[in-house]
């Protein structure tokens, strides 16, 4: 969906593959609008909803607050349609996105100025839940478990674990969190390490009691 | 429990929620419409406008020096006073916005350390200059718009510098409150950039 936009801003730098997309583009371009139309915000729109479920866990991990979990929607929704003006499309879609996100939810979750600047809270999420209920009795133990263990690591600890789960490769982590591919791969395998030992550790728990 | 064993968990988890999840897509627009900004690109923000505009302050100093060059006990402090802003700007000249979209966490989490271990370091500084360039500046504009001489009448002399005198008590009998939160600031910023750098080489 992001295509056509890529080809407005840079329509010597980018071709198209796909004729629906190319005529669409051109027909924008006849109706001389621009990035910041209605258009480009119903784009928007629909990147969030193909990514809603990756926001809303990213969201969660760093917030347990929920007044404060509104707040990092709002910061992350304003920097992702702000940054949408500078995409180049050098990198992927999903990357840039989780980018921005981690890059919101590190600095909030880092007590930075943002949040001692703190003032009012929003009473309006970006998500509408259609049940209600707690969302771990759905999910099966080791969800559970998973997010604890999660929720244990430190925030770039975290960062790196959720990409990985996301199934991105070493050079893509490497590339978002700021260190070297090997650096990726030595934190990765302390990452397995320590999950093996918790779930080592559940279990003589549970033997135990 | 393998982790790659887990991101199938992690995958199912996700397909799941997305399913119960919809977009409040009324709330997303009128973000959009409202152009809202980021709360700490603002801050940021906030402290660069204030750099520019110890330009500003420093041009309005040496403005009102240059109308009373001939008197040098008016413009003589005035130019001090005006070195002072100039002396801030060139301190907060490295302040810049963080990109939220090109640099990587560490990057960014490093740039914002040193701008919170900057702001904490400079402030000490920032107060004094701008005490002094008020102080500075105040005499020339008693003269010129209030007709007010400073200088030649003893009465007015004494109530002056009584004035800053009594601020300056005020502000050394706070000061060691305010250096507090700011050197609690800067350890704090200092373990952030510490952590980071740590984590870096591990």
């Amino acid at each position: 969906m992001h295509l056509p936009l890529i080809y407005l801003r840079h329509k010597n730098k980018y071709s198209l593959e796909c004729d629906f997309l190319e005529d669409l583009a051109t027909n924008l371009q006849n109706l001389n609008l621009n990035m910041r139309t209605p258009i480009a915000t119903e784009q928007f729109v629909q990147i969030l909803k193909e990514n809603r479920g990756i926001l809303f866990k990213i969201i969660n991990t760093y917030c347990k607050d929920e007044e404060d979990r509104k707040d990092l929607e709002q910061e992350i929704i304003i920097n992702l349609w702000k940054s949408l003006q500078t995409f180049s499309g050098d990198i992927k879609l999903s990357t840039w996105i989780y980018k921005v996100a981690f890059n919101v939810s590190v600095s909030f979750y880092r007590k930075d100025a943002l949040r001692k600047a703190k003032t009012s809270s929003l009473s309006v999420s970006i998500f509408n839940e259609t049940d209600f209920g707690d969302p771990k009795e759905d999910l099966n133990a080791n969800h559970v478990l998973l997010h604890d263990f999660i929720n244990q690591q430190d925030e770039f600890n975290r960062e790196i674990l959720i990409l990985y789960l996301e199934d991105l490769s070493y050079k893509e982590i490497a590339e978002i969190v700021g260190i070297t591919e090997s650096n990726v791969g030595t934190k990765i395998n302390r990452l397995k390490k320590k999950l093996k030992e918790y779930f080592n550790h559940l279990k003589q728990d549970s033997i135990w009691n | 429990m393998e982790l790659d064993d887990l991101k199938d968990t992690w995958n199912k988890g996700k397909k799941q929620i997305e399913s119960r999840l919809t977009l409040n897509e009324r709330h997303i627009h009128d973000l959009i419409i409202q152009k809202s900004q980021s709360r700490f690109t603002a801050l940021l923000g906030i402290s660069i406008i204030g750099r520019n505009l110890a330009l500003l302050y420093m041009g309005v100093s040496v403005w009102f020096a240059y109308t009373m060059i001939d008197e040098l006990a008016y413009s003589i402090p005035a130019f001090i006073g005006a070195a002072a802003m100039l002396f801030s700007f060139i301190q907060h000249r490295s302040l810049k916005q963080p990109d939220f979209n090109s640099m990587d966490t560490l990057t960014l989490q490093k740039c914002i350390s040193q701008f919170r271990m900057h702001t904490a370091k400079m402030g000490k500084y920032d107060a004094a200059i701008v005490l002094v360039w008020i102080v500075t500046l105040t005499p020339i504009i008693l003269k010129q718009r209030f007709r007010l001489s400073i200088y030649t009448d003893p009465a007015n002399f004494i109530t002056f510098f009584s004035v800053v005198l009594l601020i300056s008590i005020l502000v050394i009998l706070f000061s060691g409150k305010i250096y507090h939160k700011w050197d609690a600031e800067l350890a704090e910023s200092e373990n952030d950039l510490k952590k980071i750098e740590v984590f870096e080489e591990d």
